[in-house]
């Protein structure tokens, strides 16, 4: 069995007597799309939270290429190759949006830091790249936070993607998207598993069946399911307490 | 007119005035040119953390204070200073000093950041008023203004016009890197850290780095402004550290436009002219600078540069 990419070792995180993430164990492979589901309030951006460092875990590791990084901030994990993106859209108000995609593809660029944005070639070239990859190329000067819901959604994948990740976070990367938004993000996904392995967070069960080659399934916290589509979707744990579903 | 053209504008503009100074001011007036070109430099260095890193510093006037006591206690008692040689001590004395304020008090934000750079600076302020260090509540007397000398070259500072022209240098060298700064990549991480720290550090940033690197190239500026004060007037004392120094620079910064590189000096130049000017008609000038403080706050909230440029926008539309 490969190394995992990313691995999660009992990872729980607590709020005074809240538990919202409880001894959660996660492996993440290079080209594989590891989707995380459960209710409301499982914990499932809270584990993303943790997993990208905004979050610090109350107990158990993280693991980046078999580098322990539990205490490392979001940016050196970024740096090291977490990408992710928001439950929220997260763009940077008046910025254009190639320029916060700039923003994103300059990272550690060093001395490139004393010239303008717009002067460093290699970094225009790779957010026109990522623009383009998301069907934003026209609207590349547009203010970000004048871009309509789902051009937002899509700018945020387009920084992300700048990063040039070894690792994607997609929390919700669908949330209120309209159905040709959404078939389009769907691919973009599919696509970008070659380059990467990715962590999805997303509620369109369709969509996660039909992405993701594993599953993990949370409730309160806890673990009650991991393995591929097909074994979750008959797992009896899940149909109960995920599905709401009586045993057949 | 973009804002950025019309600041850019502005900049190219005060420039020229401030060299055209010398041949048409002379005797005190030239005196006043060099303060308020000095005020201006020190508004620059402020709104250079104001704007784009959102950092309300009233601290400032300690690195504007503690560089002129710097170069009071490096200079010689019996002959001119050199300025390459004390000008390093004091301006880096002053950005170790923002090195560390910002390294404790960059992990607060808003109110309580503010509240921070206050108490360093007041702590500064106590400093030296308190202790028997530059002279206490006195203050201290520097004999000589420094010269710029080199092997084989000494060029005299002693006349009102030539360290008036070495003044505009100085801090049009600063505005200029202000200006470079707020339009660089570093400038473009500020503003995103400022507007949205979460996706600045998803971008793989630190904020915190950052922004510290903003306040001490800030101080640093400030230092340098301090030193001039300094080597103009002959003497620094504890009230250059105070926090109504701060203050009013900060009030500059505001009225004149904190997201512009020549808001800030143009706020620093007007709200002088306008203290000389009223100073001169009645005892009661304060009151005169309130109203027109108050005035330019209704009028332009967002300060006078991005106002201009708001009017001659709205003036194109109508002649389109």
């Amino acid at each position: 069995m490969p190394e995992p990419a990313l691995r999660a070792s009992n990872l729980s995180k607590s709020f005074g007597g809240l538990v919202a993430v409880d001894r959660v164990n996660l492996d993440l492979f290079q080209a594989e799309v590891h989707a995380v589901i459960g209710p409301n309030g499982a914990g499932k951006t809270t584990l993303l939270a943790m997993l990208a460092g905004d979050l610090s875990p109350s107990s158990g590791t993280i693991e980046l290429a078999g580098h322990d990084v539990t205490r490392q901030s979001v940016e050196a994990r970024t740096r090291s190759g977490i990408g992710r993106t928001f439950q929220r859209s997260a763009v940077i108000p008046r910025f254009a949006a190639l320029d916060m995609v700039r923003l994103a593809a300059l990272n550690n660029a060093g001395l490139a830091l004393l010239s303008s944005l717009s002067a460093n070639k290699p970094a225009t070239a790779r957010a026109r790249a990522a623009l383009g990859r998301v069907g934003l190329a026209e609207r590349e000067s547009v203010a970000a936070d004048v871009l309509s819901h789902g051009e937002k959604r899509r700018l945020e994948i387009a920084a992300v993607l700048a990063l040039e990740p070894k690792i994607l976070l997609l929390d919700e990367p669908l949330a209120g998207l309209g159905a040709d938004e959404s078939r389009d993000v769907v691919a973009l996904i599919e696509g970008l598993k070659r380059d990467c392995a990715i962590m999805l967070i997303e509620h369109d069960i369709d969509v996660v069946f039909a992405l993701a080659d594993r599953i993990t399934v949370l409730d309160n916290g806890r673990m009650i399911a991991c393995g591929a589509p097909a074994e979750v979707r008959v797992s009896e744990a899940v149909q109960q307490a995920y599905l709401g579903l009586d045993q057949p | 007119m973009s804002q950025d053209r019309v600041d850019a504008s502005l900049l190219i503009l005060l420039a020229v005035a401030a060299l055209l100074v010398p041949f048409v001011w002379s005797g005190y007036e030239i005196k006043l040119a060099t303060t308020i070109t000095i005020q201006a430099g020190l508004a620059i260095a402020l709104g250079f953390v104001v704007g784009p890193a959102g950092l309300i510093s009233l601290g400032h006037a300690a690195f504007y204070g503690v560089a002129a006591y710097l170069f009071a206690m490096v200079a010689a008692e019996s002959e001119p200073a050199n300025v390459f040689t004390t000008a390093p001590i004091a301006i880096l004395g002053a950005a170790a000093l923002a090195a560390v304020v910002g390294a404790v008090s960059i992990r607060s934000r808003g109110l309580y950041f503010i509240l921070m750079t206050l108490a360093f600076g007041q702590l500064g302020y106590h400093f030296f008023h308190d202790t028997g260090i530059g002279g206490s509540a006195d203050g201290t007397y520097i004999n000589f203004r420094p010269e710029l000398r080199l092997p084989g070259l000494a060029i005299s500072l002693d006349k009102a016009a030539s360290f008036y022209q070495f003044v505009s240098v100085v801090v049009l060298a600063v505005a200029a890197l202000a200006w470079w700064l707020r339009r660089s990549a570093f400038g473009s991480i500020l503003v995103a850290a400022r507007d949205n720290e979460t996706r600045t550090r998803a971008f793989g940033y630190s904020p915190y780095l950052i922004r510290l690197v903003a306040f001490v190239i800030s101080g640093a500026m400030a230092g340098a402004m301090g030193y001039l004060t300094a080597a103009q007037h002959g003497f620094v004392a504890p009230q250059m550290l105070a926090w109504q120094n701060s203050a009013t620079v900060l009030v500059t910064v505001l009225i004149g436009g904190k997201d512009t590189t020549s808001g800030p000096a143009l706020g620093a130049i007007l709200l002088l002219l306008a203290e000389e000017v009223l100073q001169r008609t009645t005892e009661h000038w304060l009151i005169g600078v309130g109203l027109i403080i108050v005035a330019l706050v209704i009028t332009a909230p967002n300060g006078i540069v991005p106002y201009l440029a708001q009017a001659l926008r709205s003036k194109r539309v109508q002649h389109a």
